[in-house]
């Protein structure tokens, strides 16, 4: 954990909630965490986890039928109405930002990549529009665009995924965030230009000192990126800590089945390890979502297993752990 | 090459795409796009070979040429099933990356997997070898009633592995077919590829642009750049004494799990568009170690030993 001067961005019981046809689910469930400056925290799950929601939850962005439950979110200090549209549309673009899996979908197709960016600067800065291509093209410059000065003057569809990518990376770091949210930002590339991208927001961290949660399914790019993992099913986080206790020394049962089923992990196995069932229902239970997959489960399980320190700030939410704290 | 015992055997195909005429309401020129250029390739029978190449590789059209979905330019396609086999008479099936696309939306899993017997094998039970194939690739047979929709990704791709398996076929093309899949579904898919391929004893011609996966199912590997084999060798071999520096650079920015923080050292560039290539060494505008003759001449593939192929210029 960072101490309270450093800490960027503090999450405490965020719960976001779709209706649907049976009442409400919640996709995220009492979810807490924090970022430091100049930290990566990696925000790991599969389909259904609701790590994706938890990113948009923080931005202000959960359209209806969805909507944020509870929450208590402090910026650097200041919290954050997330209900407030309003207010969270002077933060968003200025104080965090978000990148997206799929950059056509936050990029304007008709216009060029240079009026977007200028675009976003004027929305929360004041200065003539020169000043501000010049720092568009910087901003270009930075992520590693060749010539940006020409580039500038591309639309989106002029450009490569991994350059739109760049692009929005750009955009994403205009107007000097404390704080970026990428959501699975390299998932549809090819590796050597994830590479790339990985390359250009470690230079970005070291150089400004933001702090950035990466959302994303691969545990093998959270781990070479990330400070501290956090990693969810079914709408919670049920084990939390730094990023090489969290890979050497996974203490929650879905973390070790997740971990254990990697390809890197079982060469020259015959069989891979599976981690059974599927995540159909598990938003339903009010106990330990994963018990009707886990091969640890009994009665106790029937009740929510509290966050349980298993070792100096690695955090996990099981009945396994609280065992183990109580001795 | 040129194997005649080799259940499939590629010899120099290639495939060349006309573009739309591009340019001020389309006077402008029109283009050909070279997907494939020279490939050879050939596959034993019961051998998995996986091909790995990131986009505009011509992966995906390798595959869909060997199915017949595609012809080829030229260059000869050779697929020879043994007679005694019971599906020898139809060509080699496919595994598509979208499982619930590559369904029919509206027919039931039972109508899906029935299909294939009631067109080519009218006088076997359908309703019974359905079921069978159903509990093979370890799908409930609550699932026989519902459609694509109704399921989950992870069981719609075992819904089509069932489907390509019906007439058991010698040779299944799967490409990328557990991409879009999450971790802990993928290696329940993989390790029914695993069981299947050694059951049946059928070949698979594997396509994926994770080097894991290739390395994890595949007895050989051919690793593809822009239309072009530039690697090929063993799994192990490969992956162990890579030899051309696109291989190397491949292998390198791939994360690897509990490497611990690190830096990554990308190599620059872009992947070419198909459309435009680089000349000589597709790759040496992005080479670290290029050299004036990599800008001019094609590297051939050259065997290293023990069948191990790279088309580099370097020694």
């Amino acid at each position: 954990m960072t101490d309270g001067n450093d800490q960027v961005l503090s999450v405490r019981s965020l719960s976001t909630e779709f209706d649907g046809e049976d009442g409400a689910l919640r996709v995220v469930d009492d979810v807490a965490f924090s970022v430091g400056r100049g930290e990566i925290l990696g925000i790991v799950g599969e389909s259904g986890s609701g790590k994706s929601v938890t990113g948009y939850s923080i931005m202000g962005l959960v359209d209806p039928p969805g909507r944020v439950a509870s929450g208590d979110v402090v910026l650097e200090g200041r919290r954050l109405d997330l209900t407030d549209d309003a207010a969270m549309r002077k933060v968003r673009g200025n104080a965090i930002s978000m990148i997206f899996q799929d950059p056509m979908t936050s990029l304007h197709p008709l216009l060029t990549i240079g009026d977007q960016m200028i675009d976003a600067i004027l929305a929360h800065r004041k200065m003539p529009k020169r000043e501000a291509r010049s720092l568009a093209v910087e901003a270009l410059r930075k992520v590693g665009i060749p010539s940006p000065e020409v580039r500038v003057r591309s639309y989106p569809h002029q450009l490569s995924g991994g350059m739109r990518q760049r692009v929005a990376i750009a955009i994403a770091s205009l107007n000097q965030p404390a704080l970026i949210i990428a959501d699975e930002p390299t998932t549809g590339l090819d590796v050597t230009i994830q590479a790339q991208i990985l390359h250009e927001i470690q230079m970005l961290v070291a150089d400004r000192g933001m702090a950035v949660i990466w959302i994303t399914h691969d545990m093998a790019v959270v781990g070479q990126l990330a400070d501290r993992v956090a990693v969810m099913y079914a709408g919670r986080i049920v084990e939390e800590g730094p990023t090489q206790a969290i890979l050497d020394s996974p203490a929650h049962p879905y973390t070790i089945g997740l971990l254990g089923s990697l390809l890197g992990r079982n060469r020259g196995k015959a069989e891979l390890p599976q981690i059974p069932g599927s995540i159909d229902n598990a938003h339903r239970l009010t106990g330990c979502r994963f018990a009707p997959r886990c091969a640890h489960a009994r009665a106790e399980c029937e009740a929510r297993p509290p966050m349980v320190e298993v070792s100096p700030g690695h955090h996990s939410a099981c009945i396994l752990a609280t065992e183990q704290a109580d001795g | 090459m040129g194997d005649r015992s080799a259940l499939l055997d590629i010899a120099g195909v290639s495939k060349v795409y006309e573009t739309d005429r591009g340019g001020f309401l389309g006077f402008g020129r029109r283009r050909s796009l070279r997907a494939l250029d020279g490939i050879s390739l050939s596959v034993g029978r019961g051998e998995v070979i996986g091909v790995v190449g990131e986009s505009g590789s011509g992966k995906s059209t390798l595959g869909r040429i060997i199915v017949g979905l595609e012809k080829p330019t030229s260059g000869r396609v050779d697929y020879r099933p043994s007679p005694e086999r019971p599906g020898a008479r139809l060509g080699p099936q496919m595994v598509f990356q979208n499982p619930i696309g590559s369904l029919n939306r509206r027919q039931t899993i039972r109508q899906i997997l029935t299909e294939p017997f009631r067109v080519h094998a009218p006088e076997v039970d359908a309703e019974r070898r359905a079921a069978d194939l159903m509990e093979e690739v370890g799908l409930s047979s609550r699932f026989a009633g519902r459609r694509p929709s109704e399921i989950s990704g992870g069981q719609a791709q075992r819904v089509a592995i069932a489907r390509a398996l019906a007439l058991q076929p010698e040779l299944v093309v799967c490409d990328e077919p557990v991409s879009a899949l999450d971790v802990s579904i993928q290696a329940q898919i993989l390790n029914l590829f695993s069981r299947v391929q050694a059951q049946s004893g059928c070949s698979y011609l594997f396509i994926s642009h994770d080097l894991q996966v290739v390395e994890r199912l595949s007895h050989r590997v051919a690793v593809m750049y822009l239309g072009r084999i530039i690697e090929t060798a063993d799994t192990a071999t490969l992956f162990a004494s890579p030899r051309h520096p696109y291989l190397r650079a491949l292998i390198e920015s791939a994360p690897v799990l509990s490497a611990g923080k690190r830096r990554f050292h990308p190599i620059k560039g872009e992947i070419p568009s198909p459309v435009a290539p680089p000349s000589g060494c597709h790759f040496h505008p992005r080479c670290p170690l290029a050299m004036p003759r990599c800008k001019v001449e094609k590297p051939m593939l050259r065997d290293f030993g023990n069948g191990h192929l790279a088309a580099c210029h370097l020694d």
